[in-house]
């Protein structure tokens, strides 16, 4: 249990870290979304089922939806560092 | 006995039902979707007003949602300070509503939605709901920013959202801390068990967060950064609206923070050097701004510095005063704010403006008198009851508070004069004539310079209840027993 | 009304532009304050809160709103108000984008269509993202989840298809109508509480047997309620964001 919370902890701050400083606004989106869904993992292992639920639908999923929605539709969706190219 | 009145709801539910109803109504009839706003905004203003007479001649009222008593459930406690600004919001929503049809449905919305959420940041007595009722204003405060549409307005916009989603989430923290020293989240209960468990730093830091998020809207000085840009880039009745009374609304329930649940001399102190600092800053920013409306921004800043201080005054003679501070500002910013869209250029092109537009020119200077404090204007009687109240403290640095308000009278008077001396010079012949305030801002402004006017003949009166109502609201054990002790 | 949309213009996250000394400071004012707030939360004595309210919820919540998961009793029951709250800053925050993108004009393309197998996938998923999230919202009461849960999951199942095919229209008409009915259920659900000397959300029907389906009084109708209305909305705001052709 104590191992498993560890590795959660540290999946959470990898991720973390990786979305401040990854330049591909869509990767550091997907590392967002990494961290809400270790934290329902370690809120369904603390026993609160039911902030579990709410953070995977609505922080580890809807939430990276609607940012990679917004990143499309600004113009910022890109499969590369450089230049915006055009969407997928 | 406190009457438990269920109705105290009412300012809430029905501005919250009507914004739910209006995307729909403003799909079938885009024609009648603002009257419809406003028809609601009336009908919850008159509901507010049968339940402030009723709180102004029987006393404070309670309602504890889903039938659960106090600190269990949620629970509204209606005393005249409540009431009184969640009547000053009707009103301010109705003065400042929107122009426009169906195509400006997103912002009749998040007027209700404000007006609903503004209710209930009054009305409510736990810290939680407090903070949910604060967030329905802040986000219907970040759309309306962004309403007047423009780069400069979503820009503006975005960084008074980022600031504060900022504060929120701090203030949130501030919750936490409270609710993990206390187990409690109810106002009332706190005013029981806050000089126990909360007088030390770990109550201090609460506060402090607290300060910091609800300082965001309160305008307090380290994060009002957002206000002059959004002021200036938001639409003219917007300005008005949010530096008028939500500012407001923010600061009253600072004090309700700081009067039931953080009884202690260090919180006082932090309340008051923020009020200081705002005062200095914007009074001086006001003194250099480039144009009128950047003036009147900074000096909202000022204002609500000068309604922190008074508020760190303990005792009710501190809260008669940040309260008269605050209704006389919300009277005369808003009225200042729509004079002052058509006049946005630089001073030097506004020569000459009294000899187009005599009425705006004149009520420009009857504000401009009111807010530096000419006696018999309501203005003089609101920083008189500060200054009164500051002598009477033992606080040497309240009376440092009082002289940095006169110092800042100085000022303002200054910059104010400059811009009448401008209103009344005679323009160059070769000039282009300077713009003149519509009757959709003059209306707006005439009402509130009558209300103004209207204050000075009852001053007597708006005294004594003013007096009444302070007495109430700052004591914090007659508070909580009024909610706690009911039906024992 | 003239009406400017801000440039697309490539936004670079801070630091490559060499600013140091901006993130050295912000770098500093963070560890500050988690310095802060670690001192802070370690002053709170771990896994001895003080349960003043809280435990006196737990002894009295099922018996006194017919819930049987506490979190619902507490949310629906004694904090029903915060979640009217809640459900409320969510609708504010979709009224106040969907202002904005409808003043910023409708996105052009849609992009084009994801192609037989991410089609018909999403097809087939549809069905089970709309039971799986009607069995969180209608049995809120009972098990772990409720209608914020259940109605991202509808959101969910609404928008797969329409990122499937994006060529196909999204009825925003129905999506408003039912955002709309449902916010006002809750509220004159609320009111209804008020007529017989109760106060605003004061429990209505009977409270019925624990753990049965049809309990709980009238918690599980706000959780339709605030499913509904959550699932609409969400489901709307991703299809204004996604730009997707408006069924008239």
């Amino acid at each position: 249990m104590i191992l498993l919370v560890t590795l959660i902890a540290i999946v959470m701050l990898a991720a973390a870290i990786l979305t401040v400083t990854l330049r591909n606004w869509l990767a550091a989106t997907a590392a967002l979304s990494v961290v809400s869904l270790a934290l329902s993992v370690l809120f369904a292992l603390l026993r609160a089922p039911d902030v579990a639920l709410a953070e995977a639908a609505v922080g580890a999923g809807l939430s990276g939806v609607l940012l990679a929605l917004t990143l499309r539709r600004v113009g910022l969706w890109t499969n590369n560092d450089g230049k915006p190219g055009d969407s997928q | 006995m406190t009457p438990a009145l269920p109705a105290i709801i009412y300012p809430v539910a029905l501005p919250l039902m009507g914004a739910f109803l209006l995307p729909i109504a403003a799909r079938s009839l885009p024609e009648l979707a603002g009257a419809l706003g406003r028809v609601v905004v009336l009908v919850s203003m008159a509901v507010s007003a049968m339940l402030a007479s009723s709180v102004w001649s029987s006393g404070p009222a309670v309602s504890a949602m889903g039938g659960f008593a106090a600190p269990l459930g949620i629970v509204f406690y209606a005393d005249r300070l409540a009431m009184l600004f969640v009547l000053a919001l009707h009103a301010g929503v109705f003065l400042f509503w929107p122009r426009g049809r169906g195509e400006n449905a997103g912002a009749f919305t998040l007027m209700l939605t404000l007006l609903g959420g503004g209710s209930g940041l009054a009305l409510s007595g736990d810290l939680f709901n407090i903070f949910v009722f604060y967030e329905i204003a802040a986000v219907a405060s970040y759309g309306l920013a962004a309403s007047g549409g423009g780069r400069a307005g979503y820009a503006a916009a975005i960084r008074f959202l980022i600031l504060g989603s900022l504060g929120s989430t701090l203030a949130l923290v501030g919750i936490a801390l409270v609710y993990g020293a206390t187990g409690t989240l109810n106002l009332a209960d706190l005013a029981r068990l806050a000089p126990r468990m909360l007088n030390n730093p770990l109550g201090l830091s609460a506060f402090l967060l607290l300060l910091i998020g609800f300082g965001v809207k309160a305008e307090l000085t380290p994060v009002n950064t957002w206000a002059p840009e959004v002021y200036g880039a938001a639409p003219a009745r917007v300005a008005a609206l949010l530096a008028g009374v939500v500012s407001k609304l923010a600061i009253v329930v600072i004090l309700r923070f700081l009067v039931l649940a953080f009884p202690m001399p260090a919180a006082r102190a932090a309340l008051l050097v923020t009020g200081i600092l705002g005062v200095i800053a914007g009074e001086l920013a006001a003194w250099r701004a480039p144009n009128l409306n950047q003036a009147f921004s900074y000096s909202s800043i000022a204002q609500l510095g000068m309604v922190a201080m008074a508020f760190s005054i303990s005792g009710p003679a501190g809260i008669a005063a940040g309260v008269a501070l605050a209704l006389h500002h919300a009277v005369v910013k808003p009225a200042f704010f729509m004079l002052a869209d058509r006049w946005r250029a630089p001073l030097e092109s506004l020569k000459g403006a009294a000899k187009d537009s005599p009425l705006a020119a004149g009520l420009f200077v009857l504000l401009s008198l009111s807010i530096i404090g000419i006696p018999p204007l309501p203005g003089f009687w609101a920083k008189f009851l500060f200054l009164k109240a500051a002598m009477a403290s033992s606080w040497s640095l309240v009376w440092f508070a009082a002289a940095v308000m006169l110092a800042a009278t100085v000022v303002e008077a200054a910059w104010l004069l400059r811009a009448i001396s401008a209103f009344y010079a005679s323009a160059p012949q070769s000039a282009p004539r300077p713009p003149r305030p519509g009757m959709e801002h003059l209306g707006p402004a005439l009402a509130l310079g009558a209300l103004l006017l209207a204050a000075m003949i009852f001053t007597a009166p708006l005294g004594a209840s003013i007096n009444a109502l302070a007495d109430e609201a700052g004591g914090a054990q007659a508070i909580a027993a009024r909610v706690l002790d009911k039906g024992e | 009304m003239r009406r400017h949309y801000p440039q697309h213009r490539v936004i670079r996250p801070m630091g490559h532009q060499g600013n140091h000394g901006r993130l050295a400071a912000s770098a500093l004012f963070l560890a500050g304050l988690g310095l802060l707030l670690f001192n802070l939360v370690a002053s709170i004595p771990f896994g001895h809160a003080p349960l003043h309210v809280g435990r006196a919820i737990l002894e009295r919540a099922s018996g006194e709103t017919g819930a049987d998961n506490i979190v619902t009793a507490i949310l629906l029951g004694y904090r029903g108000l915060d979640t009217l709250g809640e459900v409320t800053i969510l609708f504010t925050a979709a009224a106040a984008a969907g202002m904005v993108l409808a003043s910023a004009g409708r996105g052009q393309a849609q992009g084009e269509d994801a192609g037989f197998i991410f089609r018909t996938a999403a097809w087939m998923l549809f069905p089970f993202l709309l039971v799986v999230g009607a069995y969180i919202i209608i049995h809120g009461h009972l098990t772990p989840g409720g209608g914020f849960q259940g109605g991202a999951i509808l959101a969910a199942a609404f928008f797969t298809p329409l990122l499937a095919s994006p060529a196909s229209p999204f009825n925003h008409r129905v999506a408003t109508l039912v955002e709309g009915f449902a916010g006002l259920a809750f509220i004159v659900i609320g009111l209804l509480g008020m007529l017989g000397g109760g106060q605003f959300l004061t429990q209505l029907f009977g409270k019925g047997a624990p753990g049965a389906l049809f309990s709980a009084g009238s918690l599980p109708v706000l959780y339709l309620a605030i499913g509904l209305k959550v699932g609409s909305e969400l489901a709307g705001l991703m299809a204004s964001v996604f730009g997707g052709k408006e069924k008239a």
